[in-house]
């Protein structure tokens, strides 16, 4: 039996918030509506909120963290991405000092990631080198 | 309204034993939004406001073959599906309507010119309730004055956005090849240019489609008054050719060719 559903959620793509509802049709996504009950967006979306739900089961969507080997991106685990990623920066931080190093935040991400990525900046590479896409 | 929505509610509940899906607003844990019922137990979170265009979501079901099901829709929305079903988007006989008036504050709201309801030759259409609508004016008040006119229009395009929100949220935007897409028309990567394509195409379209159910003005981010321009094309198309869109499932449209369907001598085609 054909199940179709809604789900809120809020637009990825900026820091402004816009909540918008996914259109489920049995489990796969066909389409996005302006949610009318939020008071951020009053039930309006821009280009990008219009077209959020798409790249969910884009073909050229990433699923896995890609590690370069020689000139050739390979597939990795989540494991072996952040381990070598964390010995990199330790290395670069040993090397250079902590002052080498800079951390670029989203406004893709919650308010809780950023106060997260800016942590680890000051506090565990102790440097204040911290900016955000917006400026970019 | 309690008594509108626990009638809405018996009548779709019978719907649901008859064994038909029942496509409606539903309330969520989160809020309102489209939903196909097919669970007598859920229809007391079974809502018809805020409004969202049911009809987009039955073309959805639609295009998955889901079919027949049934509908709960407002007068704005039965006229959409009447103009649907000439255009070959749904069958008649695969869709049952249950349908009501608006009230007058709706209709305020909505400047709906017709908020009641009539059968319009729909084969199978239920209606709900009383007949309690006061219709209200559509027009807006524009500048009389043409170069005025003019100015104001330009004023408003030129605060569009171009996000298709417009297009995107019209259940009566079901084109395959959208002209709006057609870079023959519509520069791709720009905001609008002097010429105001974009919008004359799109209003030319909806002159003998749109059912003024405002969804359009609703979704727009730059509060264009879309469907200033739309009523009047209709208007025109009614005074010229005699025909309003959604009055009827018999009148044919008389605008029912696109121009990929006649292309015009640009080279491109």
């Amino acid at each position: 039996m054909l199940d179709f559903h809604c789900v809120r959620t809020v637009c990825p793509y900026c820091g402004a918030g816009c909540h918008l509802l996914l259109e489920v049709l049995d489990g796969k996504l066909v389409g996005t509506l302006p949610c009318k009950e939020d008071p951020v967006s009053d039930g309006k979306l821009c280009a990008k909120g219009w077209n959020a739900w798409r790249y969910v089961e884009h073909p050229e969507r990433l699923r896995t963290p890609l590690l370069r080997r020689g000139s050739v991106l390979e597939p990795v685990t989540w494991q072996e991405a952040l381990e070598f990623l964390a010995a990199k920066l330790w290395g670069i931080r040993e090397e250079h000092g902590p002052q080498a190093i800079g951390f670029f935040a989203s406004a893709k991400c919650t308010n809780e990631e950023n106060y997260l990525i800016q942590k680890l900046a000051r506090a565990v590479m102790g440097t204040n080198n911290v900016d955000h896409c917006a400026r970019l | 309204m309690d008594s509108l929505l626990a009638a809405i509610r018996a009548a779709a509940a019978e719907e649901l034993s008859r064994g038909l899906p029942l496509l409606s607003l539903r309330q969520y844990p989160w809020g309102v939004g489209p939903y196909l019922f097919r669970d007598s137990a859920e229809l007391g979170e079974l809502r018809i406001e805020p409004l969202y265009p049911v009809g987009k979501a039955l073309l959805s079901l639609v295009r998955a073959r889901a079919l027949p099901v049934a509908v709960v829709a407002r007068p704005c929305e039965v006229r959409q599906l009447v103009e649907m079903a000439k255009r070959q988007q749904v069958q008649p006989a695969d869709v049952r309507i249950l349908t009501f008036s608006c009230d007058s504050a709706q209709a305020q709201v909505c400047r709906c010119e017709e908020p009641g309801t009539t059968s319009l030759g729909w084969p199978e259409l239920v209606v709900i309730g009383e007949e309690s609508a006061q219709p209200a004016a559509a027009a807006i008040a524009l500048p009389e004055d043409p170069a005025e006119r003019r100015r104001f229009w330009a004023a408003q395009f030129a605060k569009c956005i171009k996000c298709y929100g417009c297009r995107n949220v019209c259940p009566m935007c079901f084109c395959e090849h959208c002209e709006l897409e057609d870079p023959l028309w519509v520069e791709r990567g720009k905001l609008l240019p002097g010429l105001p394509m974009f919008h004359l195409i799109r209003a030319m379209h909806m002159s003998a489609r749109c059912t003024a159910c405002r969804q359009c003005e609703a979704a727009c981010p730059a509060h264009i008054p879309l469907t200033a321009l739309y009523d009047a094309l209709r208007q025109e198309v009614g005074s010229l050719l005699g025909y309003r869109p959604g009055a009827s499932l018999a009148q044919r449209p008389p605008l029912s060719l696109s121009l990929r369907e006649a292309p015009m001598q640009t080279g491109r085609h």
